[in-house]
């Protein structure tokens, strides 16, 4: 039981120096990569959502249509959303490398 | 950003669940032995839904007071029986006839309380208010729609 004791002050400093840590890297910037890696983690976390309550459609253990219907409709708006992001940023790209040097 | 849908989602939930108790009173509009109350059989009463806005956590409420947002879904919070009387229906020959001689009810049977006529116009204006929500969604989705169009 000591042994338990001193272990949970230890990991209650532990967790207390990572906060310290954390406070540190948060004044770096935060990436454009990282932006979008998070954007996409959120589409697909739709997409799966949909997909799982269409499952639930098929195998009749569903308790209201409309929500079915509600989560596909997010996760084709978010999709759509994303495609047009996508294009905007590739033809800002195209135009940046259409200049002359 | 999808917040809208959402509430729309949660009013859908709320009036199919009214039309669900709206379906059963009329179903048991007959039905004379819904339970036994102090050792006394009694018929079905109107079931009624109650509507509230749902409860948000502090931190939802937080984080819409910061960001400018504001909307609350609604849920069904209870679902309580109407204390209209019964309606008596002269019917000696029933099981359920009331067969004390010395009530001025000999020969009357208790019926639930449930009135068709109330009953179809609660059933339209569930109808009509699910409609009503659907038409908000929808209404979300074509303005996030129209948002790609900025700049085309």
């Amino acid at each position: 039981m000591i042994d338990r004791i001193s272990l949970g002050n230890l990991n209650q400093l532990q967790k207390i120096n990572q906060i310290g840590n954390n406070s540190e890297s948060k004044t770096q910037q935060i990436s454009f990569s990282d932006t979008l890696k998070q954007a996409l983690d959120q589409v697909n976390q739709l997409e799966k959502q949909s997909s799982h309550m269409g499952e639930l459609l098929a195998a009749g253990n569903i308790d209201n249509l409309h929500d079915v219907l509600i989560a596909g409709q997010k996760a084709s708006v978010a999709v759509e959303l994303t495609v047009q992001v996508r294009n905007k940023v590739v033809e800002a790209y195209q135009e940046v490398m259409r200049m002359q040097v | 950003m999808f917040k809208g849908m959402d509430i729309s989602g949660s009013a859908l939930t709320a009036q199919r669940l009214r039309m669900d108790i709206i379906t059963s009173n009329i179903a048991n509009a007959e039905s004379t032995r819904a339970k036994i109350v102090n050792g006394e059989i009694v018929p079905y009463r109107r079931k009624l839904a109650v509507f509230e806005p749902a409860k948000q956590s502090f931190q939802v409420t937080l984080k819409n007071a910061m960001n400018g947002q504001a909307g609350v879904g609604v849920k069904v919070t209870k679902i309580v029986e109407d204390q209209s009387p019964w309606k008596l229906v002269y019917n000696p020959d029933h099981p359920d006839a009331i067969k004390d001689i010395n009530s001025p009810q000999y020969g009357y049977v208790r019926m639930p309380n449930v009135d068709m006529a109330t009953e179809m116009v609660d059933f339209i204006s569930a109808t009509r208010a699910y409609e009503a929500n659907v038409t908000a969604l929808n209404s979300h989705k074509a303005m996030a729609m129209k948002a790609l169009e900025i700049g085309r």
